[in-house]
C-alpha cells in the first residue's frame, strides 16, 4: 500500500466524510478499494469528484458501472493495486482449560540448575545444596509420627479387645449363677407352694374338726353310760 | 521463539511429571516403613475376630433376661403363699 498517508480518511472508514456509491454495494471491499495509494489528495482525485457527483445525483448504482468507471483509472496517473487478503478471523476456543495453561507466562523452576543441561548461569545455586538432608529429616519426622500414632491405636484396640473378652467371661459366669439360683428358687417356691397347700389342708381338717367334736359330744352323750368314749380332746394349737 | 517457548514448556512438564512421581514414591516408602498399614491391619483383624464373642454376650444377656422375668415370677408366688 501507499507509504505516503493523506489526512482524510479514504472514502470507505468509517469515520470518512466522503462517501463513493461502491461503499453502498459491496460494503466489505470499500476500505481496500476505495483507498488511494499515491500521495494524490482524494478530494482532488477525479475519481472520487466523479464518485462524489453520482452519489449527489444518483444513489442507486449497478457494480458493473462503476466497476467500468474504475477500469478507465488504471494505466493513468495511479495505480490502484487491490491487495486480498484475510481479515481478522476470529479463533474459536476450542478447550478452555488449554488456553487457560497457555496464559501461563514462563517461568523457571525452584531448582534452576535441573532445567537445562547446556551450563548457563549456575549462580544461584544454593538451591540445590544441602535440600536432601533436611527432606531427610522430615521423611523420618512423618515416618516417626505415623509409626507413633499406628501404635497407640493398635495399643488401645488390642486393649479393647481384651476387655472384651474379660467382659464375655463375667457375663458368662453371671449366667452361670443366675441360672443356679434360678433353680434354686424354683425349687424354694416349689417347697412354699407345697407347704402353704399343706397349711391349708390342715386348717381346713381343724375347721371340720371344730365342727365335729360338739356333734361327737352331743352324740356321746346320747348313748348309754357303757358305749361313752372318752370326752375327745385335741391338742389346740394353732386353734382359738 | 515460539518454538523454543514449547520446547521448554514441554520439558517443564517432564520435569513435573518426574517429580510427581518420586514424591509418591517417596511417600509410600515412607509409609511403608513406618509400619502403620500393617498395624492397623492387624488391630482390625483382631476387632473383627471378637465379633463373635460380642454376639454370644448378646444371646446370654437376653437368656439372664429371661431368667430375671422367672425371678419375678417367682417371687410374687412366694410372696402369695
Amino acid at each position: 500500500m501507499g507509504s505516503e498517508q493523506s489526512s482524510q480518511l479514504p472514502a470507505g472508514a468509517p469515520g470518512s466524510e466522503i462517501k463513493s456509491q461502491r461503499d453502498e454495494d459491496i460494503p466489505y471491499t470499500s476500505y481496500s478499494i476505495s483507498k488511494p495509494i499515491s500521495g494524490d489528495n482524494p478530494k482532488t482525485s477525479p475519481r472520487n469528484a466523479a464518485n462524489r457527483k453520482r452519489a449527489s445525483t444518483m444513489p442507486a448504482q449497478t457494480v458493473s458501472r462503476e466497476s467500468d468507471g474504475s477500469s478507465n483509472q488504471p494505466g493513468q496517473l495511479k495505480h490502484t493495486i487491490v491487495v486480498v487478503a484475510d481479515g481478522q478471523v476470529d479463533i474459536k476456543d476450542p478447550d478452555p482449560e488449554l488456553t487457560r495453561l497457555n496464559t501461563i507466562p514462563m517461568f523457571y523452576p525452584i531448582m534452576r540448575g535441573s532445567l537445562n543441561l547446556p551450563t548457563s548461569t549456575r549462580d544461584m545455586d544454593s538451591l540445590e545444596k544441602l535440600d536432601p538432608k533436611h527432606l531427610l529429616i522430615l521423611c523420618l519426622r512423618y515416618q516417626e509420627h505415623l509409626k507413633q500414632l499406628s501404635e497407640s491405636v493398635a495399643f488401645d484396640q488390642n486393649a479393647l479387645c481384651i476387655r472384651i473378652k474379660e467382659i464375655d467371661c463375667m457375663i458368662q459366669k453371671i449366667m452361670n449363677t443366675m441360672t443356679e439360683k434360678q433353680k434354686r428358687y424354683a425349687k424354694y417356691a416349689e417347697q412354699f407352694s407345697r407347704t402353704s397347700e399343706t397349711v391349708q389342708v390342715l386348717n381346713r381338717v381343724k375347721d371340720t374338726m371344730n365342727d365335729i367334736i360338739p356333734k361327737m359330744e352331743a352324740l356321746n352323750k346320747m348313748l348309754p353310760k357303757e358305749e361313752q368314749l372318752e370326752p375327745f380332746q385335741m391338742k389346740d394349737i394353732g386353734r382359738k | 521463539m515460539a518454538k523454543w517457548n514449547q520446547e521448554t514448556k514441554a520439558k517443564l512438564n517432564e520435569k513435573v511429571t518426574a517429580n510427581v512421581n518420586d514424591i509418591g514414591s517417596l511417600i509410600r516408602h515412607v509409609i511403608r516403613a513406618s509400619k502403620s498399614p500393617e498395624l492397623l491391619a492387624q488391630a482390625a483383624k483382631n476387632f473383627a475376630s471378637q465379633e463373635s464373642v460380642i454376639q454370644s454376650s448378646s444371646e446370654t444377656l437376653k437368656k439372664m433376661n429371661l431368667v430375671r422375668a422367672q425371678y419375678q415370677y417367682q417371687q410374687s408366688a412366694i410372696e402369695r403363699r
